[in-house]
C-alpha cells in the first residue's frame, strides 16, 4: 500500500540558519507497527484537530505516495518528524504497519527535525491556530526568544507581540475540549485569550456551550466578557452561573433552537449584569408603547442613555402618507413626557 | 542602537548594590541614557542615587530597548531611566471629546510611568516600555517653555505635571520642585499644578516660591485607598502633608478621581470628607475635581491581570460616546450629587468642577454646568486668578 516516494527536503530558510539544507539524507526505509507511534503528542508533532477523511479516501484508493518520516529517540522509541494525518489515517483505516523514512542516522538536530516537519506541513496547508501553538511551544526551548519572535511568529503567521506567544503555550497546554473549538474556528482565539485566567472546569462549560449555542466571534466575546464580569462581582463561577435562574432553563431548552437560546442566554445574562440600565430601557419600552405612536413611527433612546439624543424614525409610502403620519404624531399626547427614565419619564 | 562610546559624563563612583526606599519607591537599578548624561537632572538624581546599581546606556532617543504591547510589557517600576525626551513636553491635554466637558488643561510631560501601583491606573494600559521614565532635557526645555508662555501674556496657562506620572513621587530623587518652582516664579500668567498621593513635600517647603503653585492631592474613600492605590500613602498622612503645605502658603486642591462605587461607598466618600475637615482649611483650597471611574475597554483585562480581586471593574460600565466605559449615567449624577452634598457643606463654594463630563450630568448633579470646555475652563481660570490675588 505504500508508493515510492523521491521526496526532498523542503527548501532552506534564508532567515534560520538552523534550517536543514537543501538535500536531505534520504535515509533507510523501515516498517514500523503503527501502534508503536504516538501520533497525538511527541517532540515532532504539529498537526492536531484537522478532517482526515479526504486523505483517508486517498489512501484507500492510492496508498500513502510519500512514506512518513521518523527518527528513533534515545531510548529506542520512534518519534514521527513528519506524516501524522498519514499515519493517523492508516491506523483509522486498520492498518498495523507503515513504511516509514528513517532520519536517525542524518546527524540533523532535533531543531531540524522539528523545521523539517514544519515545513511540510507549511507547504501544503495553513496550520490551525492550536497547531501554530503546538509548533511555537516546541521550538520555544530549541531557539532564543529573539528568534522566536522575530523568525518563527512571521513564519507561522503570527503577529510579533509580547502577548502573542504567551497566549500561543497557553492554548497549547488548553484542555483538549478547547483546543478542539479553537482548532476548528468554532471559539475565537480572542476568546480563548479571555478565557485563560478561568478554571478549567468553566472554560471547558463555555467552550461547549458556545460550540451548543454556535456563537459567531462577536457574540463569543459578548458573552465571555458579561459572565467574566458577573464572576468577578457575584463572586460566582461560571458554573454555578449558568445553573441558576433564568440562564439553567435557557440551557436546558437550548438543543431546541440553538440561534434563539442563545440570544435568550445573552440577554438573560445583559439583564443581570445591567440591572438599572435594563431596568431603564424597559421603562422606556413601556414608556413608548404606552403613546401608542402612529403605524411606521418608532422612537429609540441614546445608546445606554449616554447621549441626551432620541431618534424618531418614520417609515411612509408616499408624500400624503408622511403628511397624514406627521398629523398623527403631531396630535399624540404624551410626547413631552418622553425622556430618561429615571427622571419620570416613564 | 550606536555603537557604545566613551561617556560624555560619569558622575558617579562606581556601581554599588544599595536600594533608595522612600514610601512608594524602591529604586534598584539606574539607567543614564546616553542623550542625558550631560544633563543637570541626570546629574542630581546620579548623585542622590548613588548607592543604587547604575549604568550608562547606549541607545538612540529615548531607548528602543523593550519595548513592547502595552499592558503586556513589565512595567518594572523598580528601575530609573533617565533619558531625553526628544518631543514638545508641554502639550494640551487631550481630553476626551465627543460630548464631554473638559478642563483645557496643559500637561507638561516630565516623565512616564509611577513608582505607585494604583489598580485603575490607566497608564498600565498606555505605557509601551518599562521602567520609571524621566525626561532630564526638562531644564532645557524649560527655557523654550518660558518664551512659549510669555510672548503669550493674554493668554492663562494652567500646568500641570501629573498626566504621566505622579508629580511628586520622585522628586526626592530628580529634584522636579528645584526647577519648576523657580521657573513659575517668572511666569504671571501661569499657574503650575503638582497632582500627587504621596507625601513627598520636602522639595516644595524648602523652596521660597508659593505664589502661582496649586498641590493637589487624589482622594478616594477609605476602602479604595487601602484595596487599590497600591503603595500609596494613607488617606490621613496624604491630607497631614496637604495641611503642612496650606500652613507653608501652598494653594492646595483635591481630586476625588476616580469615584468608585463599592460596598458602602456613601459612608466611605462621608469618612474622607470628614478626615479633609480635619486637617485642611477650605477657605484656601483652590478645587477640587470629582471624576466617576472611567476607562478604555482595553484597560479591563489588564487590570484582570494585575490586579485580582480588585473591586473597580465592579458596576454597570457602559460605553461612552468617546468608547470609554463610564458608570450608568443616574449611577454617575448620583455619586457626584453625593459628594456635592457632602463637599458644599463642608464649605459653600469648594470650586468643584467634574472632569469628563457631560453637560447634562453636570446640571442634575451640579445644580449649573459651564456648557463647553470653554466655559469650564474660564471658570478655573478665574479660580485660579481669585485664589493667588488672595495668597499671593
Amino acid at each position: 500500500m505504500v508508493g515510492k516516494d523521491s521526496r526532498k527536503a523542503p527548501p532552506h530558510s534564508g532567515d534560520d540558519p538552523q534550517t536543514p539544507g537543501h538535500t536531505l539524507t534520504e535515509g533507510a526505509r523501515v516498517e514500523i507497527p503503527i501502534s508503536d507511534l504516538d501520533l497525538d503528542h511527541g517532540p515532532y508533532c504539529t498537526s492536531f484537530g484537522r478532517d482526515e477523511t479526504a486523505l483517508r479516501t486517498s489512501i484507500q484508493r492510492a496508498g500513502v505516495l510519500n512514506p512518513p518520516l521518523v527518527h528513533r529517540q534515545g531510548e529506542g522509541a520512534w518519534a514521527v518528524v513528519a506524516g501524522f494525518s498519514r499515519l493517523r489515517a492508516l491506523r483509522d483505516l486498520g492498518e498495523r504497519a507503515c513504511s516509514c523514512r528513517d532520519l536517525s542516522g542524518s546527524g540533523l538536530t532535533a531543531l531540524n527535525l522539528l523545521l523539517l516537519g514544519l515545513h511540510e506541513n507549511l507547504g501544503t496547508r495553513d496550520l490551525n491556530p492550536v497547531e501554530k501553538a503546538m509548533a511555537l511551544a516546541r521550538l520555544e526551548p530549541l531557539v532564543l526568544k529573539d528568534d522566536l519572535e522575530k523568525t518563527y511568529l512571521p513564519l507561522l503567521g503570527l503577529p510579533r507581540r509580547h502577548g502573542t506567544i504567551e497566549d500561543h503555550l497557553a492554548l497549547n497546554h488548553a484542555e483538549v475540549e478547547v483546543r478542539l473549538a479553537v482548532a476548528s474556528g468554532r471559539l475565537c482565539l480572542r476568546a480563548f485569550r479571555m478565557l485563560r485566567t478561568w478554571s478549567s472546569a468553566d472554560r471547558i462549560e463555555i467552550t461547549r456551550w458556545i460550540h451548543t449555542l454556535k456563537y459567531n466571534t462577536n457574540k463569543q466575546l459578548q458573552l465571555i466578557d458579561i459572565i467574566s464580569d458577573l464572576m468577578d462581582e457575584k463572586c460566582v463561577t461560571a458554573h454555578s452561573l449558568l445553573e441558576t435562574g433564568p440562564m439553567a432553563d435557557i440551557l436546558e431548552q437550548a438543543g431546541g433552537n440553538p440561534p434563539q437560546a442563545a440570544a435568550r442566554l445573552l440577554r438573560a445574562l445583559r439583564r443581570l449584569r445591567f440591572p438599572s440600565l435594563s431596568a431603564a430601557e424597559q421603562a422606556f419600552h413601556r414608556s413608548v408603547t404606552a403613546l401608542e405612536l402612529p403605524r411606521g413611527v418608532s422612537v429609540t433612546h441614546p445608546a445606554h442613555f449616554e447621549g441626551v439624543e432620541y431618534r424618531l424614525d418614520i417609515r411612509f409610502r408616499n408624500g400624503r402618507d408622511l403628511v397624514d403620519t406627521l398629523d398623527a404624531l403631531a396630535r399624540t399626547s404624551g410626547l413631552e413626557a418622553l425622556g430618561p427614565p429615571w427622571k419620570g419619564g416613564d | 542602537m550606536r555603537s557604545p562610546g566613551p561617556p560624555v559624563w560619569r558622575p558617579w563612583a562606581p556601581p554599588g548594590k544599595g536600594v533608595i526606599e522612600v514610601e512608594g519607591v524602591g529604586i534598584r537599578r539606574v539607567l543614564l541614557h546616553e542623550d542625558a548624561a550631560d544633563s543637570s537632572l541626570a546629574r542630581t538624581a546620579c548623585d542622590r542615587l548613588k548607592k543604587v546599581p547604575s549604568r550608562i546606556v547606549f541607545e538612540d532617543r529615548a531607548g528602543g530597548e523593550g519595548k513592547g504591547e502595552p499592558g503586556r510589557i513589565d512595567l518594572d517600576k523598580e528601575t530609573l531611566r533617565l533619558v531625553a525626551f526628544p518631543g514638545e513636553m508641554l502639550k494640551p491635554c487631550p481630553g476626551t471629546g465627543e460630548g464631554y466637558i473638559c478642563c483645557g488643561y496643559q500637561i507638561l510631560n516630565v516623565g512616564v510611568n509611577c513608582p505607585l501601583d494604583c489598580s485603575y491606573c490607566i497608564l498600565q494600559a498606555y505605557i509601551n516600555q518599562p521602567s520609571l521614565r524621566v525626561f532630564a532635557n526638562l531644564p532645557r526645555a524649560l527655557s523654550g517653555l518660558a518664551d512659549r508662555i510669555d510672548r503669550d501674556p493674554s493668554r492663562f496657562w494652567r500646568i500641570g505635571t501629573g498626566e504621566f506620572t505622579d508629580s511628586l513621587a520622585l522628586d526626592p530623587v530628580v529634584g522636579w520642585t528645584d526647577l519648576l518652582l523657580p521657573f513659575m516664579e517668572g511666569r504671571r500668567n501661569a499657574i503650575l499644578e503638582l497632582k500627587t498621593k504621596t507625601v513627598r513635600i520636602e522639595g516644595l517647603l524648602a523652596s521660597r516660591t508659593r505664589d502661582r503653585i496649586v498641590v493637589s492631592w487624589s482622594l478616594n474613600s477609605p476602602r479604595i485607598v487601602s484595596r487599590e492605590e497600591h503603595r500609596a500613602p494613607s488617606l490621613e498622612k496624604r491630607l497631614r502633608a496637604a495641611a503642612r503645605c496650606q500652613e507653608e502658603g501652598f494653594a492646595v486642591g483635591f481630586h476625588f478621581d476616580p469615584l468608585v462605587r463599592h460596598p458602602g461607598w456613601k459612608e466611605g466618600y462621608e469618612r474622607t470628607v470628614e478626615l479633609l475637615d480635619r486637617w485642611i482649611a477650605p477657605k484656601k483650597v483652590i478645587w477640587i475635581s470629582l471624576g466617576a471611574m472611567r476607562f478604555m475597554p482595553g484597560l479591563k483585562p489588564i487590570i484582570r491581570r494585575r490586579h485580582p480581586g480588585s473591586e473597580v471593574l465592579r458596576g454597570e460600565f457602559v460605553p461612552g460616546t468617546d468608547g470609554k466605559l463610564r458608570y450608568f449615567k443616574p449611577m454617575r449624577t448620583e455619586m457626584y450629587a453625593h459628594l456635592r452634598e457632602l463637599l458644599t457643606a463642608w464649605h459653600p463654594d469648594p470650586g468643584l468642577y467634574l472632569c469628563m463630563e457631560r453637560d447634562d450630568v453636570w446640571l442634575d448633579a451640579m445644580g449649573w454646568s459651564p456648557g463647553t470646555s470653554k466655559g469650564l475652563s474660564d471658570y478655573l481660570d478665574e479660580r485660579a486668578r481669585t485664589t493667588f490675588s488672595i495668597i499671593g
